[in-house]
């Protein structure tokens, strides 16, 4: 195996449905690292392009990662990956913000961006809600069913409705699962975290740079090669 | 011995193969068997690179599986009677009426990888016994293996007889089982040796018993309970390489 085969081609356009993967030893996850630190360093290169700019609510979901991230490795050894990751978010907290748009909800369907935002923006670490809980996994279910994540889905059958392109979509629910993982330490959560990941990285270049000002993305990124490093017991 | 009670529906998968030579070679013979033919591209649980001639399986004693030996060569080496049929969905109506003809009562089920049995297949008055490969009803869903050897340093496999709803039907028997030698190898090997060794110990256990409900355990499933999806191959990996 000589790349990381999961992004070569957008994911979204066709999917990897990851049956029987090749094993391919420690020079996988390698690769898989390479992946996601190429990406991370296309963003870098893009800051100096745009302003830095983020949305209200993606900037509440970000101090949201942060301070679960800050529990979740408060004990990890690694000072250079903590230092990388606090140095994304001080710059991500000196971003411009802008108001978000006003949303018009609709009592029969689930609007998916409006509800991830407000299970992350109210996840707590201590109080696990049941509810929020069964919605997480009904949005991992459909995800890992179709590969695609809906703007929104029928309240009473979950039945998918208009378009699946909307990469925020997508940035939200790896998020909202990096967290639930972190606190639950279900590996579900993170097994499609990755999934959804890999179709984020494998989109073009240029729509992710228009799509995820800053770092918004570099540091969900990073948090997840974190998580994955933690996992390491091999060596 | 034959088994006249029950009948097998197989693909030509590496699984299948060692299903139906270790219950060959345990003597826990299928009256009939049912080969699901593929002549198309290579489908989920197929594994044509195996250019092994034997391998000793590490989890039943005193038998030697043979990946290339194909199910129509078992059959004939122990007079096994069979049919192919000419479809790889068993969901489609020809399958359906075919299993409907059978005399047989129960029916080892071992399609191909991917495939969910739907009701009107699972309400034609028969049972079908699935071996999956997870300790039940901790591990529901796919590759649960990877996942129970990452978080817990063991692999299962539990025989349940198939309902409409995924992993959830009764449990006969179910065993956790240490790690092999070499998970790399869990795809074509140790998972489907595992699962042998649990349907060898569950048709004994048809064996002996009067009615196949009498072996149905007790199991409190938590409705609201994660299934497990298809692992992705960083979990894999980790999965393999820290064990």
């Amino acid at each position: 195996m000589k790349k990381y085969i999961y992004c070569e081609t957008n994911r979204l356009i066709k999917n990897h449905n990851y049956m029987y993967s090749e094993y391919g030893g420690v020079k996988f996850l390698e690769l898989y690292e390479e992946n996601r630190n190429e990406l991370i360093s296309f963003y870098e290169t893009q800051i100096n392009k745009n302003k830095n700019i983020i949305s209200k609510k993606d900037f509440a979901v970000l101090m949201k990662l942060k301070n679960i991230s800050e529990i979740y490795f408060s004990n990890l050894k690694n000072q250079y990956q903590i230092s990388k990751l606090k140095n994304l978010f001080f710059r991500c907290e000196q971003s411009y913000l802008y108001e978000d748009e006003l949303v018009n909800y609709d009592k029969y369907n689930l609007n998916t961006k409006e509800k991830l935002y407000e299970l992350i923006i109210n996840f707590s670490f201590n109080n696990i809600e049941k509810e929020h809980k069964l919605i997480i996994y009904k949005i991992l279910k459909k995800f890992e069913i179709s590969k695609k994540l809906y703007q929104s889905y029928k309240l009473d059958s979950y039945k998918p409705k208009g378009n699946f392109h909307d990469l925020k979509i997508y940035w939200l629910t790896s998020i909202a699962l990096l967290i639930y993982y972190m606190r639950d330490h279900e590996l579900q959560y993170l097994n499609s975290a990755l999934k959804i990941s890999d179709t984020l990285c494998s989109q073009d270049r240029k729509n992710l740079a228009k799509e995820f000002r800053g770092n918004a993305h570099s540091i969900p990124l990073l948090i997840e090669t974190m998580i994955i490093e933690k996992l390491k017991f091999y060596r | 011995m034959i088994k006249k009670n029950i009948a097998m529906l197989a693909a030509e998968t590496s699984r299948s193969r060692f299903y139906l030579q270790s219950i060959a070679k345990k003597g826990l013979l299928p009256s009939k068997i049912l080969i699901l033919e593929n002549r198309g591209k290579i489908l989920a649980g197929q594994d044509l690179k195996n250019k092994t001639l034997e391998i000793k399986s590490f989890y039943i004693e005193n038998f030697v599986f043979k990946p290339n030996e194909t199910l129509e060569e078992t059959c004939k080496k122990y007079n096994i009677n069979f049919n192919f049929i000419n479809e790889t969905n068993v969901n489609l109506d020809n399958v359906i009426e075919k299993l409907k003809n059978l005399q047989e009562k129960i029916i080892i089920y071992s399609g191909y990888g991917g495939t969910i049995l739907r009701s009107k297949i699972l309400n034609i008055g028969k049972y079908f016994l699935h071996i999956h490969g997870g300790y039940l009803p901790d591990y529901r869903g796919s590759t649960t293996n990877y996942y129970s050897a990452l978080k817990e340093k063991y692999i299962g496999a539990s025989s349940i007889i198939m309902s409409e709803k995924i992993d959830t039907g009764p449990i006969l028997y179910r065993k956790k089982f240490k790690l092999p030698p070499d998970l790399s190898k869990i795809d074509h090997i140790y998972d489907s040796s595992v699962r042998s060794n649990v349907l060898i110990k569950t048709l004994q256990m048809i064996n002996e018993a009067n009615l196949l409900e009498d072996l149905f355990l007790n199991q409190k499933v938590k409705v609201n309970d994660m299934n497990y999806f298809i692992i992705h191959p960083v979990l894999k990996h980790l999965s393999i390489l820290n064990n």
